[in-house]
């Protein structure tokens, strides 16, 4: 047998005891009435506990979580319904309160009958740390993708920038209204320039601009096409004739300074 | 597809799967078809037909599928051509009339209806096969000349 050969290899070394204490988390076990059977050596150290005294205490005694002796105990709901269950959750132990994620599993005895439930409990601090940042970073993107500019009295512009999904769109749209409407503009200018891609459903977003912005009493402009975007644009059989286009910025400004009456000089 | 480019080719081809199920992810798709497409010397315009194409398939099964699917992109090679190929699948519900999402305006989303038509527009093979309804494999390919 496996385990015999490694104790075999290693002196003074107990596999299932110290495998078991040594792994970098909290293993516990459980009988139905939830009394700890067994804390693993990182579980005593994290709960400051000994091993000793936890004779006769329940698990929710030395733990605290939103789901302690509740219905949402994963680990009576391993021995209940003989699953294995996965969660997140945190966890106070010995003053402190960490994020963990949490398996738990049905203890069974030799005959298969389930005579209680463990879990082992891992501290997932920077996992959760990491994606907080992650969310943080995707909503500053958000917030710096969709400036729109007051360019002249009546006219407004919204340079977009990057990969448009349409979640993207979706808010695209809802910031030029609104500041068509509180700007009073008369002209919207969308400029595509720094866009590298626009499939159907961008094109429906940009037509569903168009159409709003008329509703408000505003022409939109959309400026910057490239000729990549313009060529794909045709294949998709898009139909963007009743839409002002201008081919550069510069040109979309010149005309939405036609269309309230002032020119460039 | 007119110009022929020199290509030099990794050993063993590209290929990324992109799991996709939500409005998030079809940019994903768009721009690692983009990047396969310019590692593959694909011109710009083709590169921009073959993700644009992906995002259609992307944002399908987003709006078309019950629990999404996965988008994979590979490099394919034949005789004096390098071509890419981008396999959308998904489990279900299916395509009730294939012949009919290839015309264009017709939609059962919210779309244009011109995802499907204007895929078979830009690329050069486009296949649709539905087995039971659980299973949907929508395969298209683009192939550009190469030494």
């Amino acid at each position: 047998m496996i385990t015999t050969d490694i104790s075999a290899k290693i002196e003074n070394f107990d596999i299932t005891k110290d495998v078991l204490n040594q792994l970098p988390c909290m293993v516990m076990a459980v009988d139905r009435d939830f009394n700890v059977l067994f804390l693993n050596a990182v579980g005593c150290k994290w709960l400051e506990e000994d091993l000793e005294n936890l004779e006769g205490k329940k698990c929710y005694d030395i733990v605290q979580s939103p789901h302690c002796r509740t219905d949402n105990c994963r680990v009576k709901q391993a021995m209940e319904n003989d699953r294995v269950y996965v969660w997140r959750n945190k966890m106070t132990a010995a003053g402190k309160t960490f994020p963990i994620e949490y398996t738990a599993a049905p203890l069974k005895d030799k005959e298969g009958n389930i005579v209680g439930g463990l879990e082992y409990v891992v501290d997932i601090s920077e996992r959760v740390k990491i994606e907080e940042e992650v969310r943080a970073h995707s909503r500053t993107i958000m917030e710096l993708s969709t400036p729109v500019i007051k360019l002249w009295d009546g006219i407004v512009i919204l340079p977009l920038v990057g990969v448009i999904d349409t979640m993207r769109a979706q808010q695209i749209i809802e910031n030029l209204l609104f500041s068509i409407v509180e700007n009073e503009a008369a002209v919207a200018i969308l400029d595509v320039t720094g866009v590298p891609m626009i499939d159907t459903s961008v094109a429906q977003h940009i037509l569903k601009t168009v159409s709003a912005g008329k509703m408000l009493g505003a022409e939109v402009i959309i400026t910057g096409f490239s000729p990549n975007v313009a060529q794909t644009l045709v294949t998709l059989g898009v139909n963007l004739g009743d839409i002002k286009t201008s081919g550069s910025l510069r040109d979309g400004v010149s005309k939405a300074f036609d269309i309230i009456g002032k020119k460039l000089v | 597809m007119s110009e022929i480019k020199d290509c030099s080719f990794p050993e063993n081809g590209l290929e990324v799967v992109v799991e996709i199920k939500n409005l998030a992810h079809v940019a994903n798709a768009q721009t690692q078809v983009l990047s396969i497409a310019r590692k593959l010397c694909f011109s710009e315009i083709d590169a921009h037909k073959a993700a644009t194409s992906a995002s259609e398939l992307a944002s399908n099964l987003v709006h078309h599928t019950l629990i999404g699917g996965t988008i994979r992109i590979r490099e394919l090679r034949k005789e004096g051509y390098v071509g890419i190929e981008i396999v959308s699948n998904d489990s279900g519900p299916g395509i009730m009339d294939v012949e009919q999402v290839l015309q264009d305006g017709y939609s059962t989303g919210p779309g244009l209806g011109s995802g499907l038509p204007s895929i078979r527009r830009m690329m050069d093979e486009l296949e649709i096969s539905v087995i039971d309804n659980t299973n949907t494999c929508i395969t298209t390919r683009l192939w550009c000349p190469c030494e």
